[in-house]
């Protein structure tokens, strides 16, 4: 016996994953949620072992829910664009059903499913290779809600343990990712890795001081200093264009 | 090619009045000032001008075909001074041939030289002048007609591919609908099946850049909306405002962008229900289309389906379209989002 739980904004969709299941009584439906918000909610209170997913839906999408899970059950995308199949199998994926899909696929993928080697998604994963597509939000929890940061309200990211510290103008929200994940997402042309710990958001930085010999300190416009190694004080004059 | 300067029924006219004239006066000058018989005057007058009107033909086709850029255009007057000479010089051996029983007459011949000379030097000259002026203008006429052409292909292919990228997540989310239908509602099913083969038949128009009456386009929305309503029916309300008396012509598949946009935008920006209103109004030979649709203005920069794709590349219609990118308007007021689009009329 197995979960699932069903996200998809549109009633229609979700009723035709309903219906294919119907032929099996083994998978079990928890729910049915139709945004990204929802979603998140129902996979934290049920804990199913399979979400069929929308990738796009109203506030969060589909990739961005998954970030924000800590342990992501069994995902099965369901959507009409294919541009997302790729970054869908490299986060490992079940499967990636593109709409409208017959039953002979559906099957496909459940027999994935039910076959004994379930990949476990990797969120870590879900990132998109080339920087032309890079992100222009990101999205945090804090206290349980959940925060959309467009990009340019960071100030600076900092390392900090396993975990990295988002910093905006009202506060710092923390997040499980790598710095180095942040430094592939966000665009080379607005944020910089000044330095082993800190990503910057370049527009920001307003005066950059000696600090030492070897450093530098930069300076951003909210008065906060930040330290800048050697080959992040080149990367910052190579963009400032110095 | 350019077309000879003879192919023009114009200047084949005027050529023959300006030889005719030039030689009467000829046969007037020779007879009249140098008191030669009429006879010898015609005869004269008649070998001379043929041939130099042989030779400014020659002079002109010879330009037709190979146009001399301007560095080498003393290749040409080395041409025209050949010609000239060869002309003046030779005549006389064909005048040989008619019985010219004057005495002075071979005097005449050889003491007129050099005003004959010059006089054909003048008129080969300006020959060569007139055809290299016109066969130049010639060109450019058909290098900017050339442009042109290209630039009008261009232009028809953008405004295609900016059309096409616009169907087929739709397309493919319909059919996952209709796909559903089928088994539950199959009337309903059928229905859609109809409303999204008229759509898509109607978007297929080939002709971009004719318009339609705004009325026929509000029709194409509302087939547009029908089916976006099965897809969103819990969410996604409609209103539309418009005079169904208008009288105006709008592009094809601009309206039905716009909405889009608006719909998306609202459906994916906010979790309730999405009221999307639509106003049309027509003054001062300008046709407004306002569409509003709810957003949440706490992530309106994190969000770029507001002013991603669909706004660009109507924007980029508009300015193919009309030449001119005032058309595309957007404000926001509190939790509305606004587009304005105006169609001069």
């Amino acid at each position: 016996m197995s979960t699932c739980i069903i996200i998809d904004d549109e009633p229609l969709a979700r009723s035709i994953v309903i219906e294919y299941l119907m032929s099996y009584p083994e998978i079990k439906i928890l729910a049915e949620c139709s945004d990204g918000f929802e979603g998140m909610k129902a996979i934290q209170q049920h804990q199913p072992d399979l979400v069929f997913l929308d990738v796009q839906m109203p506030k969060i999408n589909g990739f961005e829910l998954l970030e924000l899970i800590d342990n992501p059950p069994c995902i099965i995308f369901t959507t009409a664009f294919d541009e997302y199949a790729l970054k869908a199998f490299e986060a490992n994926a079940i499967d990636y059903l593109l709409k409208p899909f017959n039953k002979d696929r559906f099957d496909k993928a459940i027999q994935k499913f039910s076959s004994n080697s379930i990949p476990k998604i990797n969120t870590e994963q879900l990132q998109i290779p080339s920087n032309a597509n890079t992100q222009n939000r990101v999205v945090v929890k804090s206290d349980g809600k959940i925060k959309i940061i467009p990009t340019q309200e960071i100030q600076y990211i900092e390392a900090n343990g396993d975990n990295v510290k988002i910093m905006t103008s009202d506060g710092s929200y923390s997040k499980n990712k790598t710095m180095s994940y942040f430094e592939q997402q966000l665009s080379t042309n607005d944020f910089v890795r000044i330095h082993r710990s800190y990503l910057v958001n370049v527009s920001l930085v307003t005066r950059i001081d000696a600090y030492d010999k070897e450093s530098h300190l930069a300076v951003l416009s909210s008065g906060i200093q930040l330290p800048v190694s050697k080959s992040g004080y080149q990367k910052l004059k190579e963009l400032l264009g110095m | 090619m350019s077309k000879s300067l003879f192919a023009y029924r114009k200047f084949n006219a005027l050529f023959i009045v300006l030889f005719l004239s030039w030689t009467i006066t000829h046969i007037w000058i020779v007879h009249n000032v140098f008191k030669f018989s009429w006879l010898t005057s015609i005869w004269d007058s008649i070998i001379y001008n043929t041939i130099l009107a042989g030779c400014a033909i020659i002079i002109s086709l010879v330009l037709l075909f190979y146009k001399p850029v301007a560095k080498s255009i003393w290749i040409s007057l080395l041409m025209v001074l050949v010609i000239t000479y060869i002309w003046v010089e030779k005549s006389p051996f064909f005048l040989s041939f008619v019985n010219i029983s004057e005495n002075n007459y071979l005097e005449f011949i050889n003491q007129s030289f050099s005003v004959r000379f010059i006089f054909g030097l003048m008129i080969n000259s300006s020959v060569l002048g007139v055809s290299w002026f016109w066969y130049g203008i010639e060109e450019q006429q058909e290098q900017t007609k050339r442009r042109q052409k290209l630039e009008d292909l261009a232009k028809e292919a953008e405004l295609l591919s900016l059309r096409q990228k616009l169907q087929p997540h739709f397309l493919f989310n319909s059919l996952n609908s209709i796909s559903a239908l089928v088994v539950v509602k199959p009337e309903q099913a059928r229905t859609m099946i109809h409303q999204l083969s008229d759509f898509l038949r109607s978007t297929l128009r080939q002709e971009e850049n004719k318009k339609f009456s705004i009325i026929e386009e509000m029709d194409q929305l509302d087939l547009y909306l029908a089916i976006e309503k099965v897809r969103f029916g819990h969410r996604l309300n409609t209103k539309i405002e418009i005079d169904k008396n208008i009288d105006a012509q709008v592009p094809a598949m601009i309206l039905q962008p716009v909405v889009e946009n608006a719909i998306k935008f609202g459906l994916y920006d906010t979790t309730g229900t999405v009221d999307i209103n639509i106003k049309v109004t027509h003054t001062n030979k300008v046709v407004t289309i306002e569409v509003s649709n709810p957003y949440d203005p706490s992530t309106r920069f994190a969000n770029d389906k507001g002013t991603g794709f669909g706004l660009n590349s109507i924007q980029r219609r508009l300015y193919l379209l009309y030449a001119r990118n005032d058309l595309l308007q957007i404000k926001e007021e509190e939790n509305l989002f606004i587009t304005k689009i105006s169609i001069p009329q």
